[in-house]
């Protein structure tokens, strides 16, 4: 008599062999006690296993996942601008439109020691060329471009030497 | 599977609120996920307090990496591999002598009172003997098999195990594993289980 092997008995517990296999083989297990024997045995193996719970963590196992994360430096989450890129590209279009529309209904311009209030039909492109002429005449421009040099600069000492020298020296420190 | 898409929404939507900042988002993700992962550890573990440990590192590694995390697969697919790795790799390592039987019975008899509660737990504490002596490869298969929440697909996914292999490799798990409550028990195995 051909017995079952545990590969075998575990597919009819599972329900995974076809019927005419789970026919044949529930008609061996009433004429065979060899097999009979396994199969409760690994009957009951599975009912146990199927009773396996999940464990459950400590109470504190969140807060201290939380702690590690956002108070130790170690570990902190990285901040990302990437989630706000689409805020600031619709803030920033908003910011533009209105400053276009501000500019182009009602501009006041110092034209020759004159404060002048023009609309959009009274000689716009004239004033604005003398705008822009006097801009560049006064060092306005040159003082703009220093102070984003400036920026650019401080930004720069900060991502590459600041920041890189904090991180490495906050590691060091035992918490 | 409606049910199991939401969820997947859920955790999308907390990893955007969480890769803004958003620590509240962090906290219920975690809340969402820690049994499950921590399941995972204490059964490759056996000790408590390492398989905390293991699962603590495990979600602080997905957080601080979740911005690489390409969604295409389920976030908790995701999470419950790097807990299994994570887990593995203090197994390698592991010093702590994992929690004894007599230990378990102890803290887990103690409060109870009627005779089939102790003789359930009684079994289950046999059990879990018999999986402590498994390979860890073979007690991860049976637990992602029988907590029943992932397919032999996912479990492939999570444990980087083909799917038909770790068909097989749970049939023969299941019977190292009855062999293993033979040795304990002797012939006892069925009457008490």
């Amino acid at each position: 008599m051909k017995h079952y092997n545990e590969e075998e008995l575990f597919s009819y517990i599972d329900g995974t062999c076809d019927s005419q296999s789970a026919l044949q083989l529930e008609r061996h297990l009433v004429d065979c006690p060899h097999c009979n024997e396994l199969y409760e045995t690994l009957l009951s193996v599975d009912s146990q296993l199927q009773l396996l719970p999940k464990e459950k963590p400590s109470a504190h196992f969140t807060s201290a996942i939380m702690e590690k994360l956002y108070v130790d430096p170690r570990h902190s989450v990285p901040f990302s601008f990437t989630y706000y890129t689409r805020y600031f590209l619709i803030f920033g279009l908003v910011v533009s439109v209105i400053s276009l529309f501000i500019s182009l209904f009602s501009i006041g311009i110092v034209n020759d020691g004159v404060l002048q209030h023009i609309g959009l039909n009274t000689y716009l492109f004239e004033n604005i060329s003398n705008t822009i002429i006097a801009f560049f005449k006064t060092g306005s421009f040159i003082n703009i471009m220093l102070g984003v040099s400036t920026l650019l600069l401080l930004v720069l000492l900060d991502k590459a030497v600041l920041n890189p020298f904090f991180n490495k020296r906050s590691q060091k420190i035992v918490w | 599977m409606s049910d199991n898409l939401a969820k997947d929404e859920k955790d999308f939507a907390l990893i955007d609120r969480i890769i803004a900042g958003d620590q509240v988002a962090c906290r219920i993700l975690i809340d969402r996920h820690k049994s499950y992962a921590f399941t995972i550890a204490k059964r490759i573990l056996i000790n408590s307090q390492e398989a905390e440990e293991a699962a603590q590192d495990a979600f602080i590694k997905a957080i601080q990496s979740l911005r690489k995390f390409n969604r295409e697969s389920k976030f908790s697919t995701w999470l419950y591999r790097i807990a299994f790795n994570t887990a593995v790799s203090y197994k390698r390592k592991q010093k702590i002598v994992p929690d004894s039987l007599d230990d378990y019975k102890l803290g887990q008899l103690g409060e109870s009172g009627n005779a089939e509660t102790l003789l359930d737990q009684e079994r289950h504490a046999y059990l879990m003997q018999a999986m402590n002596n498994l390979l860890p490869d073979d007690v991860t298969m049976l637990t992602l098999f029988y907590l029943k929440e992932f397919s032999l697909e996912e479990i492939e996914q999570i444990t980087g195990i083909a799917a038909n292999t770790a068909k097989v490799k749970v049939y023969r798990a299941r019977k190292r594993l009855a062999a293993e409550l033979q040795k304990i028990l002797k012939n006892e195995v069925k009457t008490l289980l």
